[in-house]
Protein backbone atom coordinates (compact mmCIF):
# COMPACT_ATOMS: atom_id res chain seq x y z
CA UNK A 1 0.00 0.00 0.00
CA UNK A 2 1.39 3.44 -0.93
CA UNK A 3 2.22 6.02 1.74
CA UNK A 4 -0.66 8.20 0.59
CA UNK A 5 -3.06 5.27 0.87
CA UNK A 6 -1.86 4.61 4.47
CA UNK A 7 -2.85 8.17 5.29
CA UNK A 8 -6.15 8.35 3.43
CA UNK A 9 -7.59 4.92 4.27
CA UNK A 10 -8.79 6.25 7.67
CA UNK A 11 -10.73 9.06 6.05
CA UNK A 12 -13.18 6.89 4.10
CA UNK A 13 -12.35 3.24 3.35
CA UNK A 14 -11.48 2.32 6.95
CA UNK A 15 -13.03 5.31 8.72
CA UNK A 16 -13.05 4.38 12.44
CA UNK A 17 -16.52 5.84 13.09
CA UNK A 18 -18.43 4.94 9.94
CA UNK A 19 -16.67 1.83 8.61
CA UNK A 20 -14.98 0.12 11.58
CA UNK A 21 -17.52 1.34 14.19
CA UNK A 22 -14.77 1.77 16.77
CA UNK A 23 -14.71 4.32 19.61
CA UNK A 24 -18.50 4.49 19.71
CA UNK A 25 -18.70 5.64 23.35
CA UNK A 26 -17.08 9.09 22.88
CA UNK A 27 -18.61 9.30 19.40
CA UNK A 28 -22.11 9.17 20.82
CA UNK A 29 -21.36 11.12 24.00
CA UNK A 30 -19.47 14.24 22.92
CA UNK A 31 -21.15 15.03 19.61
CA UNK A 32 -23.78 17.42 20.96
CA UNK A 33 -21.60 20.33 19.79
CA UNK A 34 -19.15 20.55 16.86
CA UNK A 35 -16.53 22.26 19.05
CA UNK A 36 -16.52 19.34 21.51
CA UNK A 37 -16.32 16.90 18.58
CA UNK A 38 -13.24 18.67 17.18
CA UNK A 39 -11.64 18.84 20.65
CA UNK A 40 -12.14 15.12 21.18
CA UNK A 41 -11.09 14.25 17.62
CA UNK A 42 -7.85 16.21 17.72
CA UNK A 43 -7.00 14.90 21.22
CA UNK A 44 -7.50 11.33 19.98
CA UNK A 45 -5.45 12.12 16.84
CA UNK A 46 -2.51 13.33 18.93
CA UNK A 47 -2.67 10.22 21.12
CA UNK A 48 -3.00 7.94 18.06
CA UNK A 49 0.01 9.44 16.28
CA UNK A 50 2.22 9.48 19.38
CA UNK A 51 1.17 6.00 20.58
CA UNK A 52 1.71 4.56 17.08
CA UNK A 53 5.11 6.26 16.85
CA UNK A 54 6.34 4.92 20.20
CA UNK A 55 4.84 1.43 19.81
CA UNK A 56 6.24 1.08 16.30
CA UNK A 57 9.73 2.26 17.24
CA UNK A 58 9.80 -0.17 20.18
CA UNK A 59 8.15 -3.08 18.38
CA UNK A 60 11.31 -5.18 18.48
CA UNK A 61 11.86 -4.82 22.25
CA UNK A 62 8.27 -5.13 23.48
CA UNK A 63 7.75 -8.74 24.69
CA UNK A 64 4.68 -10.43 23.20
CA UNK A 65 3.43 -11.56 26.60
CA UNK A 66 3.25 -8.11 28.15
CA UNK A 67 2.49 -6.08 25.04
CA UNK A 68 -1.04 -5.08 26.05
CA UNK A 69 -0.11 -3.59 29.46
CA UNK A 70 2.78 -1.78 27.74
CA UNK A 71 0.47 -0.37 25.02
CA UNK A 72 -1.93 0.82 27.71
CA UNK A 73 0.86 2.47 29.72
CA UNK A 74 2.10 4.29 26.60
CA UNK A 75 -1.42 5.35 25.57
CA UNK A 76 -2.31 6.45 29.13
CA UNK A 77 0.84 8.58 29.25
CA UNK A 78 -0.09 10.52 26.12
CA UNK A 79 -3.72 10.85 27.24
CA UNK A 80 -2.57 12.31 30.56
CA UNK A 81 -0.34 14.75 28.69
CA UNK A 82 -3.34 15.85 26.58
CA UNK A 83 -5.44 16.12 29.75
CA UNK A 84 -2.89 18.33 31.53
CA UNK A 85 -2.02 20.53 28.56
CA UNK A 86 -5.67 21.00 27.59
CA UNK A 87 -6.61 21.83 31.18
CA UNK A 88 -3.88 24.46 31.24
CA UNK A 89 -4.27 26.08 27.81
CA UNK A 90 -7.78 25.18 26.52
CA UNK A 91 -9.63 25.15 29.80
CA UNK A 92 -13.15 25.61 28.38
CA UNK A 93 -12.88 22.74 25.88
CA UNK A 94 -11.37 20.60 28.65
CA UNK A 95 -14.37 21.39 30.84
CA UNK A 96 -16.90 20.52 28.16
CA UNK A 97 -15.21 17.18 27.34
CA UNK A 98 -14.84 16.30 31.04
CA UNK A 99 -14.46 12.61 31.79
CA UNK A 100 -14.16 11.71 28.08
CA UNK A 101 -10.56 12.95 27.92
CA UNK A 102 -9.22 10.38 30.45
CA UNK A 103 -11.44 7.80 28.76
CA UNK A 104 -9.45 8.16 25.50
CA UNK A 105 -7.16 5.59 27.17
CA UNK A 106 -9.76 2.90 26.57
CA UNK A 107 -10.82 4.15 23.13
CA UNK A 108 -10.54 0.98 21.09
CA UNK A 109 -9.43 2.85 17.94
CA UNK A 110 -6.14 3.64 19.66
CA UNK A 111 -5.43 0.26 21.22
CA UNK A 112 -6.69 -1.32 18.01
CA UNK A 113 -4.20 0.56 15.81
CA UNK A 114 -1.33 -0.09 18.24
CA UNK A 115 -2.04 -3.82 18.23
CA UNK A 116 -3.10 -4.34 14.61
CA UNK A 117 -0.79 -1.90 12.86
CA UNK A 118 1.96 -0.10 14.77
CA UNK A 119 3.31 -3.19 16.53
CA UNK A 120 4.03 -4.79 13.13
CA UNK A 121 4.89 -1.94 10.77
CA UNK A 122 7.66 0.64 10.27
CA UNK A 123 7.59 3.93 12.15
CA UNK A 124 6.71 6.25 9.25
CA UNK A 125 3.83 4.06 8.06
CA UNK A 126 2.53 3.92 11.66
CA UNK A 127 2.60 7.70 11.98
CA UNK A 128 0.65 8.05 8.72
CA UNK A 129 -1.81 5.38 9.87
CA UNK A 130 -2.32 7.18 13.22
CA UNK A 131 -2.75 10.55 11.53
CA UNK A 132 -5.21 9.20 8.96
CA UNK A 133 -7.24 7.27 11.51
CA UNK A 134 -7.26 10.27 13.87
CA UNK A 135 -8.41 12.66 11.17
CA UNK A 136 -11.01 10.11 10.06
CA UNK A 137 -12.24 9.87 13.65
CA UNK A 138 -12.37 13.68 13.87
CA UNK A 139 -14.25 13.84 10.55
CA UNK A 140 -16.77 11.29 11.83
CA UNK A 141 -17.32 13.23 15.05
CA UNK A 142 -17.72 16.53 13.20
CA UNK A 143 -20.22 15.02 10.72
CA UNK A 144 -22.32 13.57 13.54
CA UNK A 145 -22.02 16.71 15.68
CA UNK A 146 -23.03 18.91 12.75
CA UNK A 147 -26.30 17.02 12.31
CA UNK A 148 -27.01 16.96 16.05
CA UNK A 149 -26.09 20.56 16.82
CA UNK A 150 -28.03 22.04 13.90
CA UNK A 151 -31.18 19.95 14.41
CA UNK A 152 -31.07 19.81 18.21
CA UNK A 153 -29.90 23.30 19.03
CA UNK A 154 -30.30 25.37 15.86
CA UNK A 155 -26.61 26.32 15.94
CA UNK A 156 -23.33 25.32 14.25
CA UNK A 157 -20.05 26.06 16.04
CA UNK A 158 -22.27 27.84 18.57
CA UNK A 159 -23.61 30.30 15.95
CA UNK A 160 -27.34 30.41 15.16
CA UNK A 161 -27.96 29.02 11.67
CA UNK A 162 -31.64 28.11 11.55
CA UNK A 163 -33.25 31.50 12.13
CA UNK A 164 -35.75 32.67 14.75
CA UNK A 165 -38.69 30.55 13.58
CA UNK A 166 -36.98 27.18 14.16
CA UNK A 167 -37.85 25.27 17.32
CA UNK A 168 -34.85 23.04 18.15
CA UNK A 169 -35.60 19.33 17.90
CA UNK A 170 -34.35 18.52 21.39
CA UNK A 171 -34.21 14.76 20.81
CA UNK A 172 -31.07 15.18 18.70
CA UNK A 173 -28.91 16.48 21.55
CA UNK A 174 -30.19 13.71 23.84
CA UNK A 175 -28.74 10.16 23.71
CA UNK A 176 -31.45 8.70 21.39
CA UNK A 177 -30.65 11.44 18.87
CA UNK A 178 -27.04 10.27 18.79
CA UNK A 179 -28.07 6.74 17.81
CA UNK A 180 -30.65 7.93 15.29
CA UNK A 181 -28.25 10.39 13.60
CA UNK A 182 -25.45 7.80 13.51
CA UNK A 183 -27.86 5.26 11.99
CA UNK A 184 -28.84 7.60 9.17
CA UNK A 185 -25.24 8.65 8.51
CA UNK A 186 -24.17 4.98 8.37
CA UNK A 187 -27.01 4.22 5.98
CA UNK A 188 -25.95 7.16 3.82
CA UNK A 189 -22.31 6.04 3.80
CA UNK A 190 -23.27 2.46 2.92
CA UNK A 191 -25.54 3.62 0.14
CA UNK A 192 -22.79 5.78 -1.40
CA UNK A 193 -20.31 2.91 -1.06
CA UNK A 194 -22.71 0.41 -2.69
CA UNK A 195 -23.38 2.75 -5.56
CA UNK A 196 -19.64 3.29 -6.01
CA UNK A 197 -19.06 -0.46 -6.11
CA UNK A 198 -21.91 -1.02 -8.56
CA UNK A 199 -20.49 1.59 -10.93
CA UNK A 200 -16.84 0.69 -10.35
CA UNK B 1 12.26 -24.23 31.92
CA UNK B 2 15.06 -21.78 32.64
CA UNK B 3 14.54 -20.07 29.27
CA UNK B 4 10.86 -19.61 30.02
CA UNK B 5 11.69 -18.12 33.42
CA UNK B 6 14.24 -15.78 31.86
CA UNK B 7 11.80 -14.55 29.26
CA UNK B 8 9.21 -13.90 31.98
CA UNK B 9 11.67 -11.85 33.95
CA UNK B 10 12.70 -9.93 30.82
CA UNK B 11 9.04 -9.19 30.06
CA UNK B 12 8.48 -7.81 33.55
CA UNK B 13 11.69 -5.75 33.42
CA UNK B 14 10.61 -4.14 30.13
CA UNK B 15 7.20 -3.21 31.60
CA UNK B 16 8.86 -1.69 34.68
CA UNK B 17 11.36 0.32 32.61
CA UNK B 18 8.66 1.67 30.27
CA UNK B 19 6.34 2.52 33.16
CA UNK B 20 9.16 4.33 34.98
CA UNK B 21 10.10 6.39 31.92
CA UNK B 22 6.43 7.27 31.35
CA UNK B 23 5.96 8.27 35.01
CA UNK B 24 9.05 10.49 34.90
CA UNK B 25 7.83 12.15 31.71
CA UNK B 26 4.42 12.78 33.22
CA UNK B 27 5.91 14.22 36.41
CA UNK B 28 7.83 16.68 34.22
CA UNK B 29 4.73 17.68 32.22
CA UNK B 30 2.65 18.02 35.38
CA UNK B 31 5.25 20.32 36.87
CA UNK B 32 5.36 22.32 33.65
CA UNK B 33 1.59 22.83 33.49
CA UNK B 34 0.83 23.19 37.22
CA UNK B 35 0.99 27.00 37.28
CA UNK B 36 -1.04 27.41 34.09
CA UNK B 37 -3.73 25.00 35.37
CA UNK B 38 -3.96 26.86 38.69
CA UNK B 39 -4.17 30.18 36.83
CA UNK B 40 -6.95 28.81 34.57
CA UNK B 41 -8.90 27.55 37.60
CA UNK B 42 -8.44 30.86 39.45
CA UNK B 43 -9.54 32.79 36.36
CA UNK B 44 -12.62 30.64 36.07
CA UNK B 45 -13.54 31.23 39.73
CA UNK B 46 -12.80 34.96 39.55
CA UNK B 47 -14.91 35.47 36.44
CA UNK B 48 -17.81 33.49 37.97
CA UNK B 49 -17.56 35.44 41.25
CA UNK B 50 -17.41 38.75 39.34
CA UNK B 51 -20.78 37.86 37.79
CA UNK B 52 -22.62 37.51 41.11
CA UNK B 53 -21.21 40.48 43.05
CA UNK B 54 -21.96 44.18 42.36
CA UNK B 55 -19.91 45.71 39.53
CA UNK B 56 -17.98 47.97 41.92
CA UNK B 57 -16.76 44.98 43.95
CA UNK B 58 -13.81 42.70 43.27
CA UNK B 59 -13.08 39.30 44.81
CA UNK B 60 -9.79 38.41 46.46
CA UNK B 61 -9.29 34.64 46.12
CA UNK B 62 -6.62 34.69 48.84
CA UNK B 63 -9.34 35.64 51.36
CA UNK B 64 -11.71 32.75 50.56
CA UNK B 65 -12.80 30.63 53.51
CA UNK B 66 -15.13 27.77 54.40
CA UNK B 67 -18.01 28.40 56.81
CA UNK B 68 -18.93 26.66 59.04
CA UNK B 69 -15.53 25.02 59.17
CA UNK B 70 -15.29 21.30 58.44
CA UNK B 71 -17.48 19.03 56.37
CA UNK B 72 -20.71 20.52 55.06
CA UNK B 73 -19.36 24.06 55.17
CA UNK B 74 -19.80 26.35 52.14
CA UNK B 75 -16.96 28.23 50.43
CA UNK B 76 -17.19 32.03 50.74
CA UNK B 77 -15.45 34.44 48.38
CA UNK B 78 -15.42 37.91 49.95
CA UNK B 79 -15.46 40.83 47.50
CA UNK B 80 -14.16 44.30 48.25
CA UNK B 81 -15.13 47.74 47.00
CA UNK B 82 -12.74 48.67 44.19
CA UNK B 83 -12.52 52.28 45.44
CA UNK B 84 -12.46 51.97 49.24
CA UNK B 85 -11.29 48.38 49.70
CA UNK B 86 -14.08 47.68 52.20
CA UNK B 87 -15.91 44.35 52.27
CA UNK B 88 -18.99 44.86 50.08
CA UNK B 89 -20.30 41.42 49.07
CA UNK B 90 -19.99 37.67 49.45
CA UNK B 91 -20.12 35.08 46.70
CA UNK B 92 -21.07 31.73 48.22
CA UNK B 93 -20.47 28.38 46.51
CA UNK B 94 -23.49 26.31 47.43
CA UNK B 95 -25.06 23.12 46.17
CA UNK B 96 -28.01 20.79 46.19
CA UNK B 97 -27.82 17.06 45.57
CA UNK B 98 -31.42 16.67 44.44
CA UNK B 99 -31.20 18.02 40.91
CA UNK B 100 -32.71 15.85 38.19
CA UNK B 101 -29.21 14.68 37.27
CA UNK B 102 -27.82 14.73 40.81
CA UNK B 103 -25.60 17.41 42.28
CA UNK B 104 -26.00 20.99 41.11
CA UNK B 105 -23.48 23.63 42.18
CA UNK B 106 -23.96 27.36 42.02
CA UNK B 107 -22.58 30.66 43.20
CA UNK B 108 -24.94 33.03 45.01
CA UNK B 109 -23.92 36.65 45.52
CA UNK B 110 -25.04 38.70 48.52
CA UNK B 111 -24.60 42.43 49.04
CA UNK B 112 -25.86 45.14 51.44
CA UNK B 113 -24.12 43.45 54.36
CA UNK B 114 -24.94 46.13 56.97
CA UNK B 115 -27.64 44.08 58.68
CA UNK B 116 -29.36 40.72 58.08
CA UNK B 117 -32.70 42.39 57.30
CA UNK B 118 -31.31 44.47 54.45
CA UNK B 119 -29.37 41.63 52.85
CA UNK B 120 -29.79 41.47 49.06
CA UNK B 121 -29.38 38.39 46.85
CA UNK B 122 -27.61 39.83 43.81
CA UNK B 123 -28.06 36.82 41.55
CA UNK B 124 -27.06 33.17 41.18
CA UNK B 125 -24.70 31.54 38.68
CA UNK B 126 -24.86 27.79 38.00
CA UNK B 127 -21.33 26.35 38.04
CA UNK B 128 -21.90 22.64 37.40
CA UNK B 129 -24.99 20.57 36.71
CA UNK B 130 -26.08 17.37 35.00
CA UNK B 131 -29.60 18.48 34.10
CA UNK B 132 -31.38 17.44 30.89
CA UNK B 133 -30.29 19.57 27.92
CA UNK B 134 -33.14 21.80 26.79
CA UNK B 135 -35.21 21.20 29.93
CA UNK B 136 -33.46 21.50 33.30
CA UNK B 137 -30.44 23.11 31.64
CA UNK B 138 -32.66 26.16 31.01
CA UNK B 139 -31.63 27.15 34.55
CA UNK B 140 -28.44 28.46 32.91
CA UNK B 141 -30.09 30.45 30.09
CA UNK B 142 -28.63 33.95 29.86
CA UNK B 143 -26.35 33.51 32.83
CA UNK B 144 -23.25 34.49 30.87
CA UNK B 145 -24.89 37.61 29.52
CA UNK B 146 -25.30 40.95 31.25
CA UNK B 147 -28.30 40.66 33.65
CA UNK B 148 -29.46 44.09 32.41
CA UNK B 149 -30.44 42.35 29.16
CA UNK B 150 -32.55 39.69 30.91
CA UNK B 151 -35.81 41.64 31.13
CA UNK B 152 -38.08 40.83 34.06
CA UNK B 153 -39.90 37.68 32.95
CA UNK B 154 -38.74 34.66 35.04
CA UNK B 155 -40.30 32.32 32.46
CA UNK B 156 -37.84 33.54 29.82
CA UNK B 157 -34.77 33.79 32.06
CA UNK B 158 -34.86 31.66 35.19
CA UNK B 159 -32.15 33.81 36.82
CA UNK B 160 -34.65 36.69 37.11
CA UNK B 161 -36.14 34.82 40.09
CA UNK B 162 -32.96 35.40 42.07
CA UNK B 163 -31.87 38.79 40.81
CA UNK B 164 -31.65 41.73 43.24
CA UNK B 165 -34.07 40.25 45.78
CA UNK B 166 -34.36 41.21 49.42
CA UNK B 167 -33.48 37.96 51.22
CA UNK B 168 -36.04 38.63 53.99
CA UNK B 169 -38.87 38.80 51.45
CA UNK B 170 -38.05 35.60 49.56
CA UNK B 171 -40.08 32.46 50.23
CA UNK B 172 -37.50 30.22 48.51
CA UNK B 173 -40.33 28.03 47.23
CA UNK B 174 -40.43 26.97 43.59
CA UNK B 175 -43.95 26.89 42.17
CA UNK B 176 -45.40 26.54 38.69
CA UNK B 177 -45.11 29.90 36.93
CA UNK B 178 -48.91 30.37 36.87
CA UNK B 179 -49.22 29.84 40.62
CA UNK B 180 -46.09 31.64 41.82
CA UNK B 181 -46.51 34.82 43.84
CA UNK B 182 -44.10 37.76 43.64
CA UNK B 183 -41.89 36.31 46.38
CA UNK B 184 -41.90 32.74 45.06
CA UNK B 185 -39.65 31.22 42.44
CA UNK B 186 -41.36 30.57 39.08
CA UNK B 187 -40.27 27.07 38.13
CA UNK B 188 -38.93 26.25 34.66
CA UNK B 189 -41.65 24.54 32.60
CA UNK B 190 -41.37 20.73 32.91
CA UNK B 191 -38.33 21.08 35.18
CA UNK B 192 -39.70 21.52 38.68
CA UNK B 193 -37.03 19.26 40.17
CA UNK B 194 -34.21 21.39 38.72
CA UNK B 195 -35.94 24.61 39.78
CA UNK B 196 -36.33 23.26 43.29
CA UNK B 197 -32.65 22.24 43.45
CA UNK B 198 -31.47 25.73 42.41
CA UNK B 199 -33.89 27.31 44.88
CA UNK B 200 -32.78 25.06 47.74
CA UNK B 201 -29.11 25.70 47.05
CA UNK B 202 -29.73 29.46 47.06
CA UNK B 203 -31.81 29.11 50.22
CA UNK B 204 -29.03 27.21 51.99
CA UNK B 205 -26.57 30.01 51.23
CA UNK B 206 -29.04 32.79 52.08
CA UNK B 207 -29.90 31.30 55.47
CA UNK B 208 -26.24 30.80 56.33
CA UNK B 209 -25.37 34.39 55.42
CA UNK B 210 -28.42 35.85 57.16
CA UNK B 211 -27.90 33.87 60.37
CA UNK B 212 -24.14 34.45 60.68
CA UNK B 213 -23.59 37.82 59.09
CA UNK B 214 -21.39 39.30 61.81
CA UNK B 215 -19.16 36.23 62.07
CA UNK B 216 -18.83 36.12 58.28
CA UNK B 217 -17.97 39.82 58.08
CA UNK B 218 -15.23 39.30 60.66
CA UNK B 219 -13.80 36.35 58.73
CA UNK B 220 -13.98 38.23 55.43
CA UNK B 221 -12.52 41.50 56.73
CA UNK B 222 -9.16 42.49 55.29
Amino acid sequence: MSKLAELTKGLWKENPVFRLLLGMCPTLAVTTEVVSGIGMGLSATFVLVMANLVVSSMRNVIPAKTRLPIFIVIIATFVTIVDLVMNAYAHDVHKSLGIFIPLIVVNCVILGRAEAFASKRPVFDSILDGLGMGLGFTLGLVALATVREILGNGTWFGMPVTGEGYTPFLLFVLPPGAFISLGFLLAGMNSIENRRKAHG
Amino acid sequence: MSDKKDSNIAAVVVVVIIATVCAAGLAFIKDLTADAIQAALDNETLSAVAKVVPKNCEADLAKQFVFPEGEGGLTFYPAYDKATGDLCAFAVKTQDDKGYGGRLQLLAGFSHLDNPEGLVLQRVYVLTHSETPGLGSKATVGQDEDPDTWGDDPVKVFGVNFRMKQVKDMSFTAKKAAEAGPNDVSAITASTVTSRAVTNAAKKAAELVKGNLEALKQKGAR
